[in-house]
């Protein structure tokens, strides 16, 4: 069995859609550790499906 | 620890847009909660717990941003990072003096009453948010500080957005003066932050610790602001 891919592996964890990925950005995470990967899945079960809405609204926390 | 620095450099993409990348793949979560929070019908009656939420955050910055000076300096000259890490942090910490006291005067301005404010205990997500960097600082590397930071002042408030809010909620204005201000000077603060990050020799692990932070610090600052949506007495779904 070929060892999954890292996009393959957060795309079946629902984190990303890796259709929506340009070479990069998929480039990207290839080179992330496997500890990132895990930790990602991880932040996906605490927090929920997250689809990026029309309009960033910004305010959060500032320093 | 002998991995060799990754330098920008022909091709290469900067260690900026490196870790905004990476960043990326977990802001949804920040704006889903983002807009969860400033999109509540219960916003009026939420804001006084925001700003306290806020004030949690705000009131750590200097000494944090000391804290991981003080570690910088601490790992002397064999370290790549050290030196400009620790004038970076020094640096930063007293563009950020008194934030904490322009916000108790916003609460003060709403009617809130700073010594109320000052003994509550402060939330847990702020707890764990900040707690974290310290640990990393300690016993990881300073430059775990860089994460935080890219979350928190990469997201600046927006004039705009901040006046929508406060007409569609009633805010009054004189709660929205610190976040104002940090419409104004956050996106300063965000660039200096990108420059510094470039010219550090970032090597692979010392990216992954600013990402992992970045993303600790997203998870906490959504669980913040789901406290605060979930607190007795808000309306439901």
């Amino acid at each position: 069995m070929p060892q999954k891919s890292k996009v393959d592996l957060l795309h079946e964890a629902d984190v990303i859609s890796k259709h929506d990925l340009n070479d990069e950005e998929k480039k990207t995470v290839e080179g992330m550790t496997e500890q990132e990967v895990t930790v990602l899945i991880g932040l996906r079960k605490r927090l929920g499906p997250a689809k990026p809405g029309r309009e960033r609204i910004k305010p959060n926390l500032p320093l | 620890m002998g991995a060799a620095p990754l330098r920008p450099s022909g091709q290469d993409i900067s260690n900026s847009t490196r870790l905004r990348r990476r960043l990326a793949l977990a802001e949804s979560w920040l704006d889903k909660a983002a807009r969860d929070l400033w999109t509540s019908p219960a916003l009026g009656s939420i804001f006084p717990e925001f700003l306290i939420l806020l004030y949690g955050s705000m009131r750590s910055t200097v000494p944090l941003l000391r804290f991981g000076a003080e570690c910088a300096r601490s790992l002397g000259q064999d370290d790549a990072l050290a030196e400009q890490l620790a004038a970076y942090y020094g640096r930063h910490a007293e563009e950020e003096l008194r934030h904490d006291e322009w916000l108790l005067a916003d609460m003060e301005a709403i009617g809130m009453r700073s010594e109320e404010v000052q003994v509550r205990v402060p939330p847990a997500s702020v707890a764990d948010m900040v707690g974290a960097q310290y640990y990393w600082a300690a016993h990881a590397h300073p430059v775990a500080l860089i994460g935080y930071l890219l979350v928190l002042e990469g997201n600046p408030p927006d004039a705009g957005q901040l006046a929508e809010i406060q007409r569609r909620h009633g805010i009054p204005s004189e709660g929205l003066r610190t976040l104002l201000k940090h419409a104004g000077v956050d996106p300063h603060h965000a660039a200096d932050l990108r420059h510094l990050i470039d010219t550090l020799p970032l090597r692979k692990q010392d990216l992954s610790l600013i990402t992992m932070s970045a993303w600790h610090t997203i998870e906490k600052v959504c669980e913040g602001f789901s406290v605060l949506l979930d607190a007795p007495g808000m309306p439901g779904e």
